[in-house]
């Protein structure tokens, strides 16, 4: 398998980007895959909250830290990079790909790359969508709908999310459905990975007291967010690179 | 080896055909046997077998994800009881879709509770397809079908239905046998309890009655005998299902032991 990153961003906050970010890491786990994850939500770090073992928390404006994720793509054990983008800098995060040949890379197909553009309700998520097209084109670029929030995307016009949508060659939907918000919580505080969590387990492996209804919530909420994964064939886009 | 818990959830697709009585008459049997069953009630409305049995029971709106967990997480208690659910007909398919999703009865079993459906079906073909349905769906629960004689006739529809020729060959049954119409308003009544009438002492020695029950102390001889005859056909039924149920227990877990 050749090396893989997938950007999970969105140019607006609050869209959910680390949760979707957190059901990846647990996707990818249960399909036998290893991952490594660069939080961008430096220096706070979210994800790192979740997912200590695997994840770094990175400044992704600093030259550094990008030689950090994209010079060590070749040399790690682990193939799948994940990067959870810091809200309003995913435009900024693409042009710097561009400036350091990241993209040239792709097209030669040293590396797969995937996107997740996380959108919200909004109309301006609608123009993040022009913004980021030029860099999505004929790549894996996935729109995702969260509703984990009940967005109900009701500012948004069909026939203008259409236009948006449809001149990226190649894009896919993704549904993302809610999680009720007491579940949400639950996990939020357990500090712990939505799989682990399911398990009724601690950070450190113990056996917790997590209510035996939320980790139901959670595990048909996962299974559904796992099913939207295995529609788009996520895991083939990162294995059939290899053959490519 | 400890003696087992028991879940009992007792559900029906249909209003009014012996539900709660038949769960009140399960907490009755334990109380006599001497446990101490936790009773749920799922209708938040009419809150009927709360009003049975006040200090044993929790009322429980199941469209409120806390009340939700009131009922499944109290498997997690450090002592689980013996529980007696009373499913209203409205709350069917949401109570066994999130017993399902939660997977309510791998949760209970490794927590010594074996969780059992006794499934009334009215008259109507429908009735017999959901219980066929909720059979198929809870494989991992057991399931006793209970036939109450107060609904009366099968019609012949139902009688050539595959969902009740389904049911032909289940042998966890029982029968609700019906009471003299006379005596079901006494038995209503909210302050009696069916397992003190039943104990020896009360039945001879009526004036004695506690307060709650006062009402009994005016019953005639003969309503008194026959609630108390009908009562020993429920218990007797009861207990055969019971005793049923302990010996699958019981073999299931020796052939774990043996795995």
């Amino acid at each position: 398998m050749k090396p893989a990153v997938l950007i999970v961003g969105a140019d607006k906050g609050g869209v959910g980007k680390t949760t979707i970010t957190r059901t990846l890491i647990d996707y990818l786990a249960s399909k036998n895959t290893l991952v490594r994850a660069f939080d961008a939500e430096f220096p706070r770090g979210a994800l790192k909250r979740f997912h200590p073992n695997v994840t770094e928390v990175i400044d992704i404006t600093s030259v550094s830290d990008q030689m950090k994720m994209l010079d060590t793509l070749l040399t790690s054990e682990v193939k799948v990079s994940l990067i959870d983008i810091r809200a309003g800098l995913l435009s900024r995060t693409l042009k710097a790909f561009t400036d350091v040949g990241f993209f040239d890379a792709v097209r030669e197909g040293e590396v797969t790359f995937g996107m997740f553009h996380i959108l919200g309700p909004s109309v301006a998520s609608l123009e993040e969508i022009a913004d980021v097209t030029p860099y999505a084109a004929g790549k894996n670029y996935f729109a995702v709908k969260n509703f984990i929030n009940e967005t109900s995307f009701f500012e948004w016009d069909p026939a203008v999310y259409d236009s948006y949508f449809k001149k990226t060659k190649g894009s896919v939907e993704l549904n993302i459905p809610k999680l009720h918000e007491m579940a949400y919580e639950q996990v939020d505080l357990s500090g712990v990975p939505f799989s682990t969590f399911i398990k009724n387990r601690t950070a450190q492996g113990h056996i917790a007291n997590s209510s035996l209804v939320l980790r139901g919530y959670v595990r048909t909420w996962l299974n559904l967010v796992y099913q939207e994964y295995d529609r788009i064939g996520l895991l083939d886009r990162l294995t059939d690179s290899e053959a490519d | 080896m400890p003696e087992k818990n028991f879940a009992i959830i007792v559900a029906s697709l249909r209003a009014r055909n012996g539900k709660t009585l038949l769960a009140r008459l399960i907490a009755d049997y334990f109380l006599l046997t001497g446990d101490k069953p936790e009773i749920f009630d799922t209708d938040a409305v009419e809150r009927k077998l709360a009003g049975f049995f006040p200090e044993l029971s929790t009322v429980i709106d199941l469209d409120r994800v806390p009340d939700q967990m009131k009922l499944f997480d109290t498997l997690q208690a450090a002592l689980p009881a013996t529980q007696v659910i009373d499913v209203t007909h409205r709350s069917f398919q949401k109570f066994f879709k999130l017993m399902r999703d939660i997977d309510y009865a791998a949760e209970a079993r490794s927590r010594g509770i074996e969780p059992v459906i006794f499934y009334i079906p009215d008259r109507d073909p429908e009735s017999y397809e959901q219980g066929r349905l909720l059979r198929e769906r809870c494989k991992d629960c057991s399931f006793v079908l209970v036939e109450n004689a107060f609904v009366g006739e099968i019609g012949k529809d139902t009688r050539r239905s595959t969902a009740y020729a389904a049911f032909k060959s289940h042998y966890l049954r029982m029968t609700l046998p019906q009471l003299d119409p006379f005596f079901t308003g006494v038995i209503e009544d909210p302050k009696l309890s069916l397992s003190d009438f039943m104990r020896p002492a009360q039945a001879e020695r009526p004036a004695r009655m506690p307060s709650a029950q006062l009402s009994l102390a005016h019953l005639s001889r003969e309503a008194g005998d026959g609630i108390r005859l009908w009562l020993k056909e429920v218990f007797k039924n009861l207990k055969w299902v019971m005793d049923e149920l302990k010996l699958r227990g019981e073999s299931m877990e020796i052939e774990d032991a043996s795995r």
